[in-house]
């Protein structure tokens, strides 16, 4: 035991992954939250005669 | 009438491009830290996600207070958006640091005050996320929770200076100045990074708010109202 940590790669690359997926998923889910909410206004509009 | 969005999606990809920059920098550039290793590389995905999710609170603190004086509709929206960012923001920051926990500290989470608190925020945010879907009524909604927004903006400055306050195995802010430049540019390219890429999910969110109000207080179908005429 000297005080400094050797290794850790899998740390690292756990870290970013979990990042990535997090982030991705959640930019995904807004966006076709995003297209499915004006879909379904649009469909509302066409309901009302505009 | 449809309304383009373009400004929000070039935002998106300017971010990622930055993240993935930075992230390349960090993880093949730039040098190992002298005592943590290559585990302090962690640091490039942690610290700007901690800082931007500082500033997305700080976003919802403000957004909850406009509403609440102005009453206007958009300042809703975006704090529906923030909020949301917040619970995704903090729910990740504990991610990262339970993994950076690990080989440093030896454990996976230890009830330190800065831990702790931003366990709170977490649970305080999911929770005014989970009060907007309980509530009917679209401006009681909105209301009540820019309250409990301010209410839960409290703990922000808690964390923040947690480290200062008490005992923490967790370290000290760094500031610019602290960090040699190696470090600095993977570090900054993925807080620029973050930043566009959460302000354009945010404006996509914001308006998907809008366009999902917009269909709730929206008047019945014509066909609806021609019909019922023809029943009376």
């Amino acid at each position: 035991m000297n005080g400094i940590v050797s290794g850790g790669w899998e740390f690292v690359w756990a870290a970013y992954a979990v990042s990535a997926v997090v982030l991705a998923g959640y930019c995904a889910r807004v966006i076709n939250g995003f297209f499915k909410a004006r879909v379904s206004q649009e469909r509302g509009a066409k309901g009302m005669g505009l | 009438m449809r309304k383009r969005i373009v400004f929000p999606f070039v935002l998106i990809v300017l971010g990622t491009l930055c993240l993935l920059a930075g992230s390349y920098n960090g993880l093949a550039i730039a040098p190992a830290e002298q005592h943590m290793g290559d585990t302090q590389r962690i640091m490039y995905v942690h610290v700007p996600t901690a800082w931007t999710a500082m500033l997305v609170l700080t976003w919802a603190f403000i957004c909850a207070v406009m509403y609440l004086f102005f009453a206007s509709w958009k300042w809703d929206h975006r704090l529906e958006a923030a909020i949301e960012m917040s619970v995704v923001l903090c729910l990740l920051l504990c991610i990262q640091g339970s993994i950076w926990a690990k080989p440093t500290w030896g454990v996976w989470w230890d009830w330190d005050p800065r831990l702790t608190t931003v366990a709170v925020l977490l649970m305080a945010f999911a929770g005014i996320s989970a009060l907007r879907h309980f509530i009917d009524e679209p401006v009681k909604r909105a209301t009540w929770t820019s309250v409990a927004t301010i209410i839960g903006f409290i703990d922000v400055p808690i964390v923040y200076f947690s480290v200062k306050w008490w005992n923490s195995l967790h370290q000290q802010q760094s500031g610019v100045g602290t960090i040699s430049r190696e470090f600095l540019i993977p570090l900054m390219v993925n807080f620029a990074g973050m930043l566009l890429l959460l302000a354009g999910v945010m404006t996509i969110r914001a308006r998907t708010a809008a366009l999902r109000l917009e269909e709730e207080i929206a008047p019945p179908p014509l066909s609806v109202v021609l019909a019922a005429e023809v029943m009376a």
